[in-house]
């Protein structure tokens, strides 16, 4: 496992920590910490199997940011979002017997997370069973949240499948391989839907330039 | 491309999203981890390793037998003894939920209310209902809580609510768009609109029975009145499209997908009606309690209870073929459903506290202990609906 996740001040990555001077330490200070996190997190998971609410308690804090941003990133919707996370954690308290402990916790919630919030953001793209004014409400544009408005408009204009490849890669910092690892996907799938990503969002930018 | 600045703008851009966080984050990570929390508090114990480990004996020991039992020349009944152990024991250590195919959502509803039931086997509460009903693309439940007719998300939020002064009971959500939803209310059929607008007196005298909407254009629906007569009627304008007297009174109406046939199950049998109520197909089927249709409709899954306890048969919808048993020796039923593909049905076994799976070849799977799923005192799970087999 790459990343630590704190509460609330969103992700802290193990890249972050690799980039201290060599003097100090450098990539023994980043791999030492990195397995020191692996172990407190089996540790959590472990107590949290045998009943500790405490524990769960740290996991969910440590998750939930996570979780939830890539939610929103998907859906860009917040009710739709906090639906999401609050499921994809609750499926995991429900299977939390049956996890293996040597396995990473977040790559099996994000996987979760991810691959609810497209099934959500399709279907929703369906439906259109309510009426015009709930409709509109639906439809009105969501705050811009950690997306500013050029981003969020590029990233609205793709469809949800490669907006979550987004969220995994930029957000969550998984690998092309490992994205493809935790949706099924060959990873020149990934790949292509990250590089139209990418394409589109440069195309708004040079059309704002003068 | 990917060494072009503006790419490498976006990359940077995008680079920073960690570092945001997103609108009501921190407020939702409160409300959200007590719901995690309640839902951990619900979970079973931990099984002791020693039992674990009793069970590993127990395996190695079963193994043992079988071994033997091939290599002995009267091993074939102890080996059949074996293989029924052996697939026992998978079926009842998967647990209860978990063991439900991809591909859709089940609506179950327990003496606590309705919960929306994911195939992993987690669980959403929409709503304290006795009865209720998925909109066509799942994206609502209607669901009755007393005089109430109720409209929510899936995730519990309500959309609207209806008060009547009698109780309001078998709602239907209206196939397609979906902007209609028939109910009854004492023995008045009454129809509203998807936004809970509109609320209207359709027909007086209706038997308690969901009403059938009939899928394509128009909001027509089929419901049968106290007397035994099947009516077909505009909902809006309350006009009779037609209507046909039965002789034994309907138990279960419902269309098929293409809006061709009209299916009414009665205690008698299966009787099938064309688009303008003229019969093509009866089937006698003494005992019929249930209806459910697949998407497809070329066939109907109906309980029929018996000596031998309730049995769920398939039922062609054109003549000339015969039903075919797909489950025996059930005790009470307590809902059915078709998945979204047509391919598998879900039978609630109240008695033998199971959800059973039965598959495409016959192939039963079964769901066992459902009944401590939905929480303590939440009763035995009825099948209220897979989503979205009507859209």
């Amino acid at each position: 496992m790459k990343r630590v996740r704190s509460s609330a001040a969103g992700v802290i990555r193990d890249k972050s920590v690799a980039t201290l001077p060599a003097a100090s330490g450098g990539r023994g200070v980043a791999a030492r910490f990195a397995a020191a996190s692996r172990l407190r997190e089996r540790r959590l998971v472990r107590e949290a199997q045998r009943g500790s609410a405490e524990a769960l308690e740290v996991l969910f804090r440590r998750h939930w940011a996570g979780a939830y941003r890539a939610a929103w990133v998907v859906m860009r919707d917040a009710a739709a979002a906090e639906d999401v996370a609050q499921e994809a954690f609750i499926s995991a308290v429900r299977a939390l017997d049956r996890f293996d402990r040597r396995r990473p916790f977040a790559p099996w919630l994000h996987r979760i997370v991810v691959n609810r919030a497209i099934d959500t953001a399709r279907s929703r793209a369906l439906r259109r069973e309510v009426h015009a004014a709930t409709a509109k409400d639906a439809a009105a544009e969501p705050p811009p949240g950690p997306l500013s408005d050029e981003l969020a408009a590029a990233l609205a204009e793709l469809g949800p499948e490669h907006r979550a490849v987004v969220a995994l890669r930029y957000l969550l910092d998984y690998t092309p391989g490992e994205i493809a690892a935790l949706l099924e996907l060959p990873r020149g799938t990934v790949n292509s839907r990250l590089r139209r990503a990418l394409d589109r969002l440069a195309e708004l930018l040079r059309e704002e330039r003068p | 491309m990917r060494g072009k600045p503006e790419v490498r703008e976006a990359e940077s851009r995008l680079r920073r999203l960690p570092d945001r966080p997103a609108p009501g984050e921190s407020e939702a990570a409160d409300r959200a981890w007590r719901v995690v929390e309640a839902a951990y508090s619900q979970r079973p114990p931990e099984a002791p390793r020693r039992r674990r480990a009793v069970r590993l004996a127990l395996a190695a020991a079963v193994v043992a037998v079988g071994l033997a039992a091939a290599l002995t020349p009267a091993g074939a009944e102890v080996g059949n003894w074996i293989e029924e152990r052996l697939s026992t024991d998978s079926g009842t250590a998967l647990p209860a939920f978990a063991g439900l195919p991809e591909g859709g959502e089940v609506l179950a509803v327990g003496d606590g209310g309705a919960w929306v039931v994911y195939p992993d086997g987690a669980l959403q509460r929409v709503g304290s209902f006795s009865e209720a009903g998925w909109s066509p693309h799942g994206l609502h439940v209607v669901g009755v809580r007393g005089h109430r007719l109720e409209a929510a998300t899936p995730t519990g939020t309500v959309k609207w609510t209806l008060a009547r002064p009698r109780a309001v009971h078998h709602p239907a959500w209206s196939p397609g768009n979906g902007f209609r939803v028939a109910y009854l209310a004492g023995s008045t059929l009454r129809v509203v609109a998807g936004d809970g607008t509109d609320d209207h007196l359709v027909r007086r005298g209706a038997a308690p029975l969901t009403p059938a909407w009939r899928p394509g254009g128009g909001y027509v629906l089929t419901y049968s009145g106290t007397g035994g007569l099947i009516e077909t009627v505009n909902a809006d304008n309350g006009r009779r499209v037609w209507a046909r007297r039965a002789a034994e009174r309907p138990v279960a109406l419902a269309w098929t997908r293409d809006g061709k046939r009209l299916v009414s199950l009665s205690a008698a049998g299966l009787r099938v009606f064309d688009r303008r109520g003229r019969p093509v197909l009866a089937e006698r089927l003494p005992g019929a309690q249930a209806l459910a249709l697949p998407p497809g409709g070329r066939r109907a899954a109906v309980t029929v209870a018996g000596r031998g306890g309730t049995r769920v048969v398939a039922v062609p919808l054109r003549p000339g073929r015969r039903p075919r048993p797909l489950v025996t020796g059930l005790g009470r039923v307590a809902g059915m459903a078709w998945s979204p593909d047509g391919r598998r049905l879900l039978v609630a076994s109240r008695d033998t506290d199971q959800w059973l799976l039965i598959a495409p070849g016959r192939r039963v799977r079964p769901l066992s202990g459902v009944s401590g799923e939905l929480g303590a005192g939440a009763g035995f799970p009825r099948v209220a609906g897979w989503c979205c087999s009507g859209s």
